[in-house]
């Protein structure tokens, strides 16, 4: 990462690469960004080890029958599949990596306000992580990234480990989440008054929100689970007079709101993308901000519309359907103001500008869907098919996925001073588009055809449709390689990006890229909104 | 002697540095607040469920020592609020003997829990698949022995680990680190203590007083 | 600091743990009187009283900046909100899918093998 010098023709630039070296400079380093870097290497490392986790499901699912695994190694794959995913990779994906990187260098300040806190964090989700991954090959569990209890409390399989290794990484997130908050309302530069916030910077203010007081929750039902599941202490048994349902109200009220977490950072990365590829300030900026905030809170009021057949009353399940719908409004507010920033802008097609397209599509796609699905009655035909899998992976995979992709490659120039080849980095965008259709799309209507979620085997008569998904699946592998491959090369032999390749006026572009150790040679005083780009001539050009 | 760096490089200045810790301390608290929350919610189910259940297990705990921990918990968090009040005013040695008053508060109040669990073992009222009390077997007994034992234990959790940060604060008190200027950690591990105490007002009644 | 300040604090606190103390007794006896559902209710208000002067009093929150106060009753809403639509899930499910309902196989204290 350090081959700047090779290029540099006077002495080199002194960065936060190159400021200290050595493997300890960076183990013990309390440097934001090097944190975040730490962390991007872990959830890069969790998204390659949830990726083969999925090719191996979607091969399985190649034929009606078994082929490749037996039926436990299969449960075991889509369990490890959702737990490595959502904990390990999506959850930590965009605030602790970008979040971390980007947030006090967007804030104009020269570290978060607990540089000690923020790495104590990383060594969590480290050990977190390493808890969890040595459960899974220790014997793994069956049970789904959701561990509804009775059966995750009576699992012959090893949840115990699993569950405290998840547990693990929630401490690490409330971590992050404190430390983000603290900073936003303590370290803003001079002038950077709340209404002139980066808009990535009030989405990840609400992620981080519902990370302070949500994870809390999942981590005891967590624990509740692992101590009814090793000592047999029975809260949710049901032959005790314990209430199954009462686990599922725990853990979905906090994981419910995970999804906005997850999603809200990745929408702040949109509003930073779309701005500066459409060389206008994001319209309707006040709109899009106290959205973040609605969405954050609304959030917390929807969890049970993951309940509606579990035997939940009718009552709850019509409050919650009607409340999980208001989630649309504030989603349409972002959705119709960043076509709003669109329209009539200076356009630039680059990577993170395809992959904006791309986040726009799912996002309309898969939360119209989520509006479906939140209407009780309709919800009773799709629950627990494929149609809800396709649905949140639309969200999910197709909203953060491309988000984190699209922040991969605009802020890749920031993190490392290099280009990216553009050319290899569209390709590989249409192929990961693409691909994600396919895999997905089929998923849609195997779900109305009612092909249940995990599920080891399948009537035949779903075969065609199934083998559709796992080849947009490998479309969608290879695409993700594709991308490693340019951008570990881009490391080395990447093109000098300068200091601000997109002409960007983010407040992150502010300093030098990469930026010194400390952020700024000297502390900036803040004297407009962000992506103020004026009128330009081309913009009046574009008009007509 | 007022430590010569009580400000990290990061903060602009003491206030800035002041502000954020508080700040960090009261999400904390928040956080802590929603942990023990889920555990309420459950106990607040099943009570739901098996009002009278609830009722006659909670008569098998001892009242009087529940009881005794409530006032010996009150006031160690007494002597923590002195003992921030007096770093404040620069008495280090007052607050550091404050200090100290309430760790033994703290041990005080783990060793009659300790007591507590000790007759619940010997009657076998016990959690789950462990529950054996003689002479309560109405539906949903062993669920109030899990709630009990799960909050009860994590807020005992909480004391052990509250009784270590008063220490490491007491120690730093008696060795002059804090001044009336700064005395942040102290503030913060006050805090913690009174949060504990927090997580017991409301365990008393719930457990021992239906 | 002058000493007078410095005693005059200390007794405010004083007063503060005398009345948490009045109201310990307080919530002790109002439980020996039988309200039937009155008697959790009272339980909580005594017991949210307490914690408001502790909170307030001794942590402080009064006199801290406004965010914190913000925070803090943020958490409540939301220990609220959990407590609430989980109880109402309860309390208007079908009465045949709530544990311990007569119509159910009945459950004994003594745990079933499985």
């Amino acid at each position: 990462m350090n081959g700047a010098e090779a290029w540099a023709p006077g002495p080199p630039e002194r960065t936060y690469l190159n400021a200290r070296r050595g493997v300890v400079s960076w183990l013990t380093t309390r440097d934001h960004k090097r944190i975040g870097l730490m962390f991007l290497m872990g959830s890069l490392t969790a998204l390659l080890i949830g990726g083969a986790m999925a090719m191996a499901i979607r091969l399985e699912l190649l034929s009606p029958g078994p082929s490749v695994m037996d039926a436990l190694t299969y449960n075991r794959f889509f369990t490890l599949h959702g737990v490595v995913m959502i904990f390990l990779f999506m959850v930590p994906a965009i605030p602790s990596v970008f979040g971390n990187f980007l947030l006090p260098i967007m804030l104009g300040a020269k570290d978060v306000a607990f540089p000690r806190l923020n790495l104590a964090s990383f060594y969590l989700y480290l050990a977190g992580a390493a808890l969890a991954l040595w459960g899974m090959i220790h014997g793994g569990a069956d049970t789904g990234w959701t561990f509804y209890a009775p059966y995750s409390t009576t699992t012959p399989t090893q949840v115990a480990p699993i569950l405290l290794g998840v547990f693990t990484v929630g401490m690490s997130s409330i971590f992050t989440g404190l430390n983000f908050i603290v900073t936003i309302h303590t370290m803003r530069a001079p002038g950077l008054s709340w209404g002139r916030l980066p808009l990535f910077v009030w989405a990840v203010y609400g992620a981080s929100i519902i990370q302070v007081l949500a994870t809390p929750v999942l981590g005891l039902v967590l624990l509740l689970v692992a101590a009814e599941h090793t000592f047999g202490f029975g809260l949710f048994d049901p032959a005790r007079g314990g209430d199954p349902l009462l686990m599922q109200h725990l853990f979905w009220f906090y994981s419910h709101p995970t999804v906005y977490i997850q999603v809200l950072p990745a929408m702040g990365v949109i509003s930073e993308v779309v701005a500066c590829f459409s060389r206008r300030p994001v319209f309707g900026y006040r709109m899009v901000a106290a959205s973040s905030l609605g969405i954050a809170l609304v959030g917390f009021f929807v969890w049970g519309h993951h309940m509606f057949i579990a035997g939940q009353s009718t009552f709850d399940s019509g409050v919650f359907g009607v409340l999980s719908m208001m989630v649309g409004v504030f989603t349409a507010i972002k959705v119709f103001n960043w076509v709003g920033t669109l329209y009539r802008g200076a356009v630039s097609f680059t990577t993170p500008f395809a992959y904006l397209m791309g986040f726009l599509y799912f996002l309309v796609f898969g939360g119209m869907t989520g509006v479906a699905v939140a209407t009780v009655s309709l919800d009773v035909h799709w629950h627990d098919t494929y149609f809800v899998v396709a649905h949140f992976h639309f969200i999910m995979v197709g909203g953060v996925m491309m988000a984190f992709l699209a922040a991969l490659h605009y802020w890749f120039p920031k993190m490392f001073g290099r280009r990216y080849p553009e050319g290899w980095g569209l390709v590989s965008a249409v192929l990961i588009i693409l691909g994600f259709n396919a895999t997905f799309v089929p998923q849609f209507l195997l779900g109305n055809l009612g092909m249940p979620r995990r599920y080891y085997q399948y009537p035949e008569r779903f075969e065609a449709l199934n083998v559709a998904s796992s080849a947009g699946a490998t479309l969608l592998a290879f695409g993700f390689l594709l991308i490693l491959v340019y951008l570990l090369l881009s490391l080395r032999y990447g093109e000098k990006a300068g200091d601000n390749p997109w002409l960007s006026k983010g407040f992150e572009w502010n300093t030098r890229s990469p930026p010194p150790e400390h952020n700024f040679e000297r502390m900036p005083i803040i004297e407009g909104a962000p992506h103020d780009y004026g009128a330009p001539p081309e913009v009046a050009h574009a008009t007509r | 002697m007022p430590p010569a760096e009580v400000r990290a490089a990061h903060f602009a200045s003491a206030e800035q540095q002041l502000a954020a810790a508080r700040m960090g301390m009261w999400l904390f608290v928040a956080s802590e607040v929603l942990l023990f929350t889920g555990l309420f919610v459950a106990y607040a189910a099943y009570r739901f469920l098996f009002p009278e259940t609830f009722a006659q297990a909670s008569r098998h705990l001892d009242l009087f020592l529940g009881t005794l921990n409530t006032v010996v918990l009150i006031t160690s968090s007494l002597t923590v609020a002195l003992a921030v009040h007096f770093a404040s005013a620069g008495r280090s040695k007052l607050a550091a003997a404050m200090l100290a008053a309430s760790i033994a508060f703290g041990v005080a109040f783990l060793l009659v829990k300790a007591r507590e669990y000790g007759h619940h073992f010997e009657t076998r009222a016990l959690p789950g698949r462990h529950y054996g009390l003689e002479g309560l077997t109405l539906p949903g007994a062993s669920l109030f022995f899990t709630l009990y034992f799960f909050m009860t234990g994590l807020h005992a959790l909480h004391v052990l680990v509250g009784v270590g940060v008063l220490g490491w604060v007491a120690a730093r008190c008696y060795r002059g680190d804090f001044s009336a200027e700064y005395h942040t950690p102290v503030e913060l591990g006050g805090m913690y203590w009174h949060l504990v105490d927090l997580v017991w007002i409301f365990l008393y009644p719930m457990l021992y007083l239906i | 600091m002058k000493a007078n300040a410095i005693h005059r604090g200390a007794w405010s606190y004083g007063a503060v743990w005398l009345s948490l103390l009045g109201f310990t007794f307080l919530t002790f006896f109002a439980a020996k009187v039988d309200l039937g559902t009155w008697n959790i209710g009272i339980a909580l208000a005594i017991a949210s009283a307490k914690s408001a002067l502790v909170v307030m009093f001794f942590m402080h929150l009064r006199t801290h900046a406004a965010t914190n106060r913000a925070f803090f009753a943020l958490a409540v809403v939301f220990v609220g909100l959990l407590a609430s639509l989980t109880l109402a899930d309860l309390a208007t499910r079908l009465p045949t899918a709530r544990p311990g309902h007569p119509a159910l196989p009945p459950l004994g204290a003594e745990p079933r093998g499985r």
